[in-house]
């Protein structure tokens, strides 16, 4: 008797703890999100996964991730897995934009939300809403870059440029070359931008792989066949930090980086921990800083939102629209900011994007470079 | 006469190839091939294929491959930029852990091949992910830099001079008039070699001709180098790892077992010789000789990426392929390495795209072996 008593009270027990429990359920309680990134040597990637974790772990949910280093088809059967096994919502990131048409449908018949994140799905109409950083915002701050460090507004110039874009396979770098190209067409076209090589299209000037090596191999035969004859280069658009630091080890090694031969201007994106202290040390000229913070936030409660179906909680200032050739999908763009030797304390140490860790420093050496109030 | 001639084609086809790429991109960058930054470029920008091509060479001659020198090449940068970078460890014993890591890894792989038998295609496809997922991780996916000055030096740095010797630099007049000295008096004892042991030895005049050719193009070189920056550092770094190699495989017990192992690993191991740490062996040396080549990369570029090394296993195999692999020796996989390090300079300096790169560089592959297949074959009728 005493047992049965026992067992009830402790029946009891539970459905009330069951209750309370209920009560205080976080949203995502229970509930699975699956992530599909592309690939895991990007720093980029591994701040997405770190960030996307955090905001929907701290919603409750548990969270799937999983890496496709850049093959479409092997991304194609992640997301299909995800959709088998039932996931509440999924967050992908698409290494091709063109392959994952026939994985969104099957996700959309079975009701599952899809969050795209970072490169849009094209070609689909079964894709609803986006979150990407404006891309090409990215190039366009480049650009402008390039336009105002020059002072090319003000009538100065001819300057020497060279164009370094990324992969052709990537479809993000199309747009980041589109917007920086905007700034700078009008300036090659009147003369006052001149790029000695000629290669100025998508295809001469991109970087296979975004490589490092490859953008340094490129500005070394740049180097010796077109500016051996003592010209300077004066600028280059170099679309990431990558390609920024494979040029700079090019222009190094013939010779630039004194006083009488500065180093070209350069520009960059991603914020790479190497590049800021490029930066600091007065090599690299510039980055694009884009909060990957705000972004996975924004994919975040923006699934949440899908999931429960609720309306969507983005400011509206943020929110555009972009056209994947079958239907225009709600979009949340972070806008980018440029990075340079003036505000890179501010940006990325004041805002916690990096601290004294992160950037190979003591704190009392970081503290050194705050500007003076 | 004519035998001779057709004896010694073998190995001229593949000079006789170089030169033609030479000359063809010469033509085609309408000199831009020549000038001083190009040449200088050249050197600097592929000493990790001839690195590569090196170790690749023992490896293909003991008839196994070797699919992970790239995974080395990464794993170099990435670990040494942990250490060194990251957490800014001393310079020694950054080296000393690095290198301690790449034997570990290079006994693992050897052992696996040599004494557990798995074949080697599959042994080294293994251990290239395993260690290129150790890069990644250990890096954060993060490219690590600057690198530490003696890096930067290995990689990309010049022996300047300020003494100019009837203006050119001293260093590199030094290094001809050595180079001379070297061809004429090597040949000298050849010749006085082989005519002791009853050989014939070709005509006094071809001889000469040879010798000058192969000291114009030397001179030629050097003098460009003369004026740029001078010397290359890491330029006296592959000449010696080229001579003490080819010392190793020519007159070396060790050289030999490497050539019996490959020529058929049972009779060489019913012969006597421990065709088990042959393998081994070569397989440490490969991990080393990559590592090396990755802190050379990494060196010039002043950076750790997670891009490097992309490819480098298949250019070392095609090098060595090109140069015609164990039968010509270390000379053959450095002419393989030239041919392939003067076609990929040509078409940067010609602006070709990178996707058109990628063809043109299968398309010479498949010409250049067939070109040394075919010369071959006639040096044998």
């Amino acid at each position: 008797m005493k047992k049965i008593l026992t067992l009830v009270l402790i029946a009891l027990l539970a459905i009330a703890s069951l209750g309370v429990a209920s009560a205080e359920e976080a949203r995502g309680e229970g509930k699975t999100i699956g992530i599909c990134l592309t690939s895991q040597a990007l720093a980029r990637t591994v701040l997405d996964s770190i960030y996307l974790t955090e905001y929907l772990e701290e919603m409750g949910y548990d969270v799937e991730i999983v890496y496709s280093e850049q093959d479409a088809a092997v991304q194609a059967t992640q997301f299909e897995t995800f959709v088998s096994m039932g996931v509440d919502g999924i967050i992908i990131s698409p290494s091709d934009s063109t392959a994952l048409s026939n994985a969104v449908e099957v996700a959309y018949d079975n009701e599952i939300p899809v969050m795209v994140y970072d490169a849009l799905i094209m070609n689909s109409p079964y894709i609803e809403y986006y979150a990407t950083d404006d891309l090409y915002a990215v190039g366009a701050t480049q650009g402008g870059y390039i336009v105002d460090a020059l002072g090319l507004e003000e009538g100065k110039g001819p300057f020497n440029l060279e164009i370094f874009s990324g992969s052709m396979t990537d479809n993000n770098a199309t747009y980041f070359f589109e917007g920086a190209m905007d700034q700078l067409q009008p300036y090659i076209d009147s003369g006052m931008l001149v790029v000695k090589s000629g290669q100025v299209d998508r295809t001469s000037t991109a970087t296979d792989k975004w490589s490092a090596t490859n953008a340094q191999t490129r500005a070394d035969a740049i180097l010796s066949t077109y500016y051996s004859d003592g010209t300077h280069l004066d600028a280059c658009l170099t679309q990431n930090d990558d390609l920024a630091a494979g040029v700079i080890a090019a222009c190094k090694s013939a010779g630039y980086g004194t006083e009488d031969n500065p180093l070209p201007l350069t520009t960059g994106q991603d914020c790479n921990v190497s590049a800021i202290l490029s930066i600091i040390n007065g090599e690299q000229s510039s980055t694009v800083f884009k909060n990957i913070k705000e972004l996975a936030y924004a994919a975040s409660v923006g699934i949440d939102a899908v999931i429960h179906d609720e309306e969507m909680p983005w400011d509206p200032e943020m929110v555009g629209s972009y056209n994947n050739n079958a239907v225009d999908v709600t979009t949340y763009q972070v806008k980018p900011l440029l990075l340079t030797a003036e505000n890179w304390y501010e940006l990325i140490v004041e805002s916690g994007f990096y601290d004294a860790e992160d950037l190979g420093m003591t704190e009392e050496e970081l503290a050194a470079y705050a500007p003076a109030a | 006469m004519s035998k001779l001639k057709n004896i010694s084609l073998g190995k001229y086809g593949l000079v006789i190839a170089l030169i033609l790429v030479v000359i063809f991109f010469g033509i085609t960058t309408r000199g831009t091939l020549f000038n001083a930054m190009n040449v200088s470029n050249i050197f600097m920008q592929n000493a990790y294929l001839i690195i590569l091509s090196i170790s690749m060479f023992f490896c293909l001659s003991t008839g196994c491959v070797d699919l992970s020198v790239a995974s080395f090449v990464l794993f170099s940068g990435a670990f040494f930029g942990f250490l060194s970078v990251t957490n800014h460890i001393s310079l020694g014993i950054s080296l000393l852990a690095l290198f301690a890591s790449a034997l570990v890894l290079g006994v693992a792989q050897g052992f696996t091949i040599a004494y557990l038998n798995v074949p080697p295609f599959i042994a080294t496809l293994g251990f290239e992910l395993l260690i290129k997922g150790m890069a990644i991780a250990i890096s954060g996916g993060q490219t690590l830099g600057p690198f530490p000055k003696a890096i930067q030096f290995l990689g990309g740095a010049f022996l300047t001079t300020k003494a100019r010797v009837f203006g050119l630099d001293a260093i590199c007049l030094a290094a001809f008039v050595l180079f001379v000295i070297v061809q004429v008096v090597g040949e000298i004892k050849k010749r006085a070699k082989r005519k002791h042991y009853g050989f014939p030895v070709a005509s006094v005049p071809a001889t000469i001709v040879r010798i000058a050719f192969i000291c114009l193009t030397v001179g030629f070189v050097l003098l460009r180098f003369s004026q740029h920056n001078g010397m290359p550092f890491i330029l006296v770094i592959l000449v010696c790892l080229v001579v003490v190699y080819s010392y190793l495989s020519t007159r070396t017990a060790f050289g030999r077992y490497v050539y019996a192992v490959g020529a058929s690993r049972n009779a060489a191991r019913l012969s006597g010789v421990n065709d088990k740490k042959v393998i081994m062996t070569v397989f440490i040396n490969a991990s080393l000789l990559s590592t090396f080549a990755g802190l050379v990369v990494a060196g010039r570029l002043n950076a750790a990426t997670m891009t490097a090394g992309v490819g480098y296993e298949l250019e070392a195999i095609a090098a060595v392929s090109i140069g015609g692999g164990s039968s010509t020796g270390i000379f053959g996989a450095f002419c393989g390495a030239a041919i392939m390090a003067i076609v990929i300079n040509g078409m940067n300096v010609l602006g070709m795209a990178a996707d058109m790169q990628k063809v043109a560089k299968g398309l010479i592959l498949l010409l250049a072996v067939l070109f040394d297949m075919y010369s071959k074959k006639r040096s044998k009728d």
